[in-house]
């Protein structure tokens, strides 16, 4: 016997891929907000945003991990660079130095009552120069 | 202090009471007003908030269950707990999450405390190899719907589901803070709800009886399960409540609704008391409130740690038999007016709410979770496939392809 398929099941099949479709391309225009070093506070913690500074500090971690430093006018963030990131968005370690811009894109979120943005893919984290 | 901290406790279960009696509210929703009442002592504040918490996951239960509208921590309950309410059992199913969340509070403390020790080493040794375990429980969750046809469906739900998943937490369309709430609510309340309505769903009268039908050895093997689920995901990144619930219900063999509720109960307790004690021993908040007690007593000691342990403890009594009295009480309720009606308003409280904390994105996100959510009760498959929303990322994010996925989905 055939297995019957309701309308009710089309209607559903059907709306899921619209909606999946409509917040994807929502997604994809939905840019991180810009805003700089001294903006950055608690209120938006969860929220993507992209930040502009110069790499301050950077400490290497015996499993692969580097935390960046980025300031701003005396404001300072923290970037973490997981090992798991840096091979697969195949970032450039020796561009990483410090006194160079660079510009993140990533979530904000609160470790240790410490603000910090963590980038998803290698477009998120561009080493500009000196 | 003393009798101030008792005060607090109150107030705080008071406020767990109200909060988890609103269809779909956690409290993570309402930390950062919390957190504005700077003026109250910071340990009372941290009573206040660790009281709320563990309350509104106890009464939490009875809006998940008898309105199919839950919050964060309660999702999984909708389906096992629906289906006793429908059978007549709806105070039974309140009776085991609550009685699974208190026997996990005595037992997840033992656990803490045996373990305190080996955390680091834990966290260290099993953080290279979390993604097989969640490997296989998408993969068991898409096997065990043992028909061809079911295991399609099943498959087709896990991937729209993980590709929704991956595109609210990988895309800054809604808050991460409040992402989980449209998501999940779409899944297990909203789609619940539409069906009740389109099927015209009455709840019939309920049993009288204080009977449970649950052996005393699948219920202590249920409380065990999942106190220990529920502390040891606490220290694992990424791994919440509701993916330790749906391993455990797969890799567990905590199928059977009865043992589910229990498991599901026992995580939830054992995973707030845990996040607690994280900060003290790994200083790495866990949950919501933790976050927040973190922020008003930063350097947390051990005499604090068991301040708020027992507050959590006294607010937990407290709360479960609020939550059994009401558990008894609502149903009565319910069989006297039009569950159609009332379904109907509970839906639109909740799209008030999602609009309000997440904005017409957070509605888009709910209505697709919720068309996948019906789509998998028409199809005839478990609606926990639903769960590839979290598992999914989780995979990509543990495998180390989540940039990669991203990056190729221009995300």
């Amino acid at each position: 016997m055939k297995p019957k398929i309701s309308f009710f099941q089309i209607v559903c099949v059907a709306s899921s891929i619209l909606g999946l479709l409509l917040l994807y391309f929502s997604a994809l225009n939905a840019k991180p907000r810009e805003v700089s070093l001294n903006e950055l506070d608690e209120s938006l913690v969860g929220r993507s945003v992209t930040v502009r500074g110069f790499i301050n500090r950077i400490k290497f971690h015996p499993d692969g991990h580097i935390f960046l430093t980025i300031s701003y006018n005396k404001t300072k963030v923290q970037v973490p660079l997981f090992s798991s990131f840096l091979s697969s968005a195949k970032i450039d370690v020796g561009k990483i130095k410090v006194g160079r811009v660079v510009v993140v894109s990533g979530t904000v979120d609160l470790y240790k009552n410490q603000l910090q943005i963590i980038p998803r893919k290698a477009e998120d984290v561009k080493i500009l120069g000196g | 202090m003393f009798f101030e901290t008792i005060a607090f406790v109150l107030l705080g279960t008071a406020g767990g009471i109200i909060l988890g009696m609103l269809p779909g509210m956690h409290i993570n929703n309402i930390l950062p007003l919390i957190l504005a009442f700077s003026f109250i002592s910071p340990h009372s504040l941290a009573v206040f908030i660790a009281s709320l918490s563990i309350t509104q996951i106890f009464v939490g239960y009875i809006s998940s269950i008898f309105l199919g509208a839950p919050n964060e921590d309660t999702s999984l309950s909708v389906l096992p707990g629906h289906r006793l309410l429908l059978e007549g059992r709806g105070h039974e199913a309140i009776k085991l999450v609550v009685l699974g969340g208190i026997c996990s509070l005595v037992l997840s403390l033992g656990i803490i405390f045996i373990l305190s020790n080996y955390f680091v080493y834990l966290y260290e040794i099993s953080r290279p190899y979390i993604q097989y375990p969640i490997l296989l429980v998408i993969i068991f969750m898409i096997l065990s719907e043992k028909k061809l046809r079911k295991i399609l469906y099943a498959l087709v739900i896990v991937l729209l589901s993980g590709f929704l998943g991956i595109i609210v937490l990988g895309s800054s369309l809604v808050s991460q803070q409040n992402s989980m709430f449209p998501l999940l609510s779409g899944f297990f309340g909203l789609s619940t709800l539409i069906i009740s309505i389109k099927e015209k769903s009455k709840i019939p009268k309920q049993e009288e009886d204080d009977r449970i039908g649950i052996s005393p050895l699948s219920f202590l093997k249920s409380v065990l399960l999942g106190s220990l689920a529920g502390v040891l995901v606490g220290f694992l990144p990424a791994i919440g409540v509701s993916q330790a619930a749906a391993m455990m219900q797969y890799l567990g063999g905590m199928k059977e609704p009865r043992n589910f509720l229990v498991t599901l109960g026992s995580i939830n307790t054992a995973n707030e008391l845990f996040s607690l004690s994280s900060l003290y021993l790994v200083g790495n908040p866990r949950s919501g409130s933790s976050v927040a007690i973190s922020r008003i007593l930063p350097e947390l000691e051990l005499n604090e740690v068991l301040l708020l342990i027992g507050s959590i403890c006294l607010a937990g009594g407290i709360a479960s038999i609020v939550t059994v009295y009401l558990g008894k009480r609502i149903p009565k309720f319910l069989v006297q007016i039009n569950y159609t009606s009332l379904s109907l308003g509970v839906i639109i409280f909740m799209c008030v709410m999602i609009f309000v904390l997440t904005g017409l994105y957070g509605l888009l996100i709910a209505f697709t979770s919720a068309s996948i959510g019906i789509l998998c009760t028409n199809s005839g498959v478990r609606r926990s496939n639903c769960m590839g929303c979290l598992l999914l990322p989780s995979l990509l994010f543990f495998s180390g392809l989540n940039p990669l996925v991203l990056s190729a989905l221009g995300l």
